[in-house]
């Protein structure tokens, strides 16, 4: 067998990298191998890049806004789309709104879901936690009332509701 | 302090190595990393030399004013390869961090549970680590100095993608936690291919320490999350958490079977690592590794007396950077191997 990477010599090393239920396999010479890095089951042929442009290359067929986006580039810092398909990375944050057309589907691909759901930056969003603390508090709310377990839910609701009434007052301001 | 060039890297283990912790027999440490970047700056990828520096520094004043966490600033481009490549092999600096010079540095605390690596691919990555099965302790120590470090610094975050990042796979939490895993027991019973062919299911990724190959040297395996956005923190930790409780079982109950089923195998391989490892004239990096995992599963036998501290001390000691920064200049790799096997006859002479 030949090296997948150099394509002249003897493969000696052979992976398999099992992902979200795909198997694929590498075989590598011994020099390529070691060139790869050395921490285990990584390499160049499994890096981000080379599968971002496989899932991109797979959705462009057909596709008239990624053929747009080809000529995209971010005013911020220059990147275009082309070289970040290449690269996968982007080039800073103002990216994210250069590319925001065919974001949520790299993203959906990339990570199986478009939307962040933890961690907010306290001084910029001081109203989330206060919003999530509500959301933990329906869903307790919700337990009380399945279980009739009533004086524990007023107290739920009454809770709610004033923070409810902090957040417009806050909203206000 | 004046220290020569040989001791600007401590080659003490870290704390996180050193101490025993929660089911510190198959869970070697737990780790948190969260990756942050500065709103108005390019990110490392594409920023220029003037721009990087501009970046360092201002990261460097805002962390080293943090003077409870003593943080020590390393700038790459101070330290040599062999620098770099040690604090490679003590799990502290990335391999991608250590081919970089300036405009980078790498903050270390003085036990070595804090390494904050700047310019990295993101202009922040933040570790924080535990011995043993701790990865709330160390998230709730990532999550406050995060916290800390908000007030001072402009991070990009958007309400939809949450903290943005140069690679769209550490997206939105930016969080990587992890934990490093000794798998002797299920290794030994040759079932890590099935482990590995389960694991991809639940977002998780699984890859050895050590070597190439895809089983890996040693058996030391880490386990981390793949996917960072769209759940919180919390649940990307407690589901990393419930499949390593059934890694965890899963290894004690092997441990168990094999060595009633194969007590005699079992015995002879542990008792014939200590052989190499005593008398070898000659000694491979990755063969090392090898053997110092059959002696760890030994010691958790409780048929080898040696301390657990002892063990991964000459683990981290003998590989080839700090061999070589031991030596005091760089080694060819088989003048390495007698310098290494001249350690284990040394350290391992009273076992």
């Amino acid at each position: 067998m030949i090296c997948d990477h150099c394509g002249e010599k003897e493969a000696h090393v052979h992976m398999t990298r099992i992902s979200g239920g795909e198997k694929q396999e590498l075989h590598l010479c011994q020099k390529c191998a070691e060139k790869s890095d050395q921490l285990g089951i990584s390499s160049d042929v499994f890096s981000f890049p080379k599968m971002l442009s496989g899932i991109l290359s797979k959705s462009q067929s057909g596709s008239k806004q990624m053929a747009k986006s080809e000529q995209l580039s971010c005013a911020n810092c220059g990147l275009s789309y082309q070289e970040f398909t290449e690269r996968g990375l982007f080039g800073c944050s103002q990216c994210y709104d250069s590319f925001a057309d065919n974001l949520d589907y790299i993203v959906q691909k990339v990570q199986g879901s478009k939307a962040h759901s933890g961690k907010v930056p306290r001084d910029k969003f001081p109203d989330h936690q206060l919003t999530l603390k509500i959301k933990e508090l329906r869903e307790e709310l919700e337990q009380m009332v399945r279980e009739e377990k009533y004086e524990r839910a007023a107290e739920l609701r009454d809770e709610i509701k004033e923070i409810e009434e902090r957040l417009a007052d806050s909203d206000g301001e | 302090m004046a220290n020569d060039s040989e001791s600007r890297i401590d080659l003490e283990l870290g704390s996180w190595l050193k101490e025993e912790g929660k089911s510190s027999e198959v869970v070697i440490s737990s780790r948190i990393r969260l990756a942050r970047n500065l709103s108005s700056r390019p990110f490392p990828n594409r920023a220029q030399e003037e721009a990087l520096k501009d970046i360092d520094d201002e990261i460097a004043e805002v962390l080293l004013e943090f003077g409870r966490t003593g943080l020590k600033r390393y700038n790459l481009a101070e330290l040599n390869d062999l620098e770099k490549l040690t604090l490679v092999e003590k799990h502290l600096l990335s391999r991608q961090q250590s081919r970089e010079s300036g405009g980078r540095s790498v903050y270390l605390n003085e036990e070595q549970t804090i390494s904050i690596m700047s310019n990295e691919e993101d202009h922040l990555r933040m570790q924080f680590i535990a011995p043993g099965e701790e990865l709330d302790t160390a998230w709730q120590e990532a999550s406050s100095f995060d916290d800390l470090l908000d007030e001072r610094l402009d991070f990009a975050f958007d309400r939809k993608y949450g903290y943005l990042t140069a690679c769209p796979t550490n997206l939105g939490t930016g969080l990587r936690a992890s934990v490093m895993l000794h798998l002797p027991g299920l290794s030994l019973a040759g079932s890590i291919k099935k482990l590995l062919g389960s694991i991809g299911k639940f977002g998780l990724t699984f890859r050895g320490l050590y070597g190439e190959g895809s089983e890996a040297e040693g058996s030391i395996y880490q386990l981390s999350n793949q996917v960072t956005l769209g759940r919180s923190e919390e649940e990307i930790i407690e589901s990393l958490e419930s499949v390593l409780g059934q890694i965890k079982s899963q290894e004690k109950k092997t441990r168990a079977e094999i060595m009633a089923e194969r007590e005699a195998e079992i015995k002879d391989r542990i008792f014939r690592a200590l052989g190499v490892l005593k008398h070898a004239y000659s000694l491979a990096s990755m063969e090392s590794v090898r053997l110092i995992s059959l002696l760890l599963l030994g010691r958790c036998y409780g048929i080898i007396k040696i301390e657990r501290e002892k063990l991964f001390k000459l683990l981290i000691k003998t590989r080839p950077a700090h061999l070589q920064l031991l030596n005091g200049g760089s080694l060819p790799p088989e003048e390495r191997d007698l310098k290494r096997a001249e350690i284990f006859r040394r350290e391992l002479a009273g076992v």
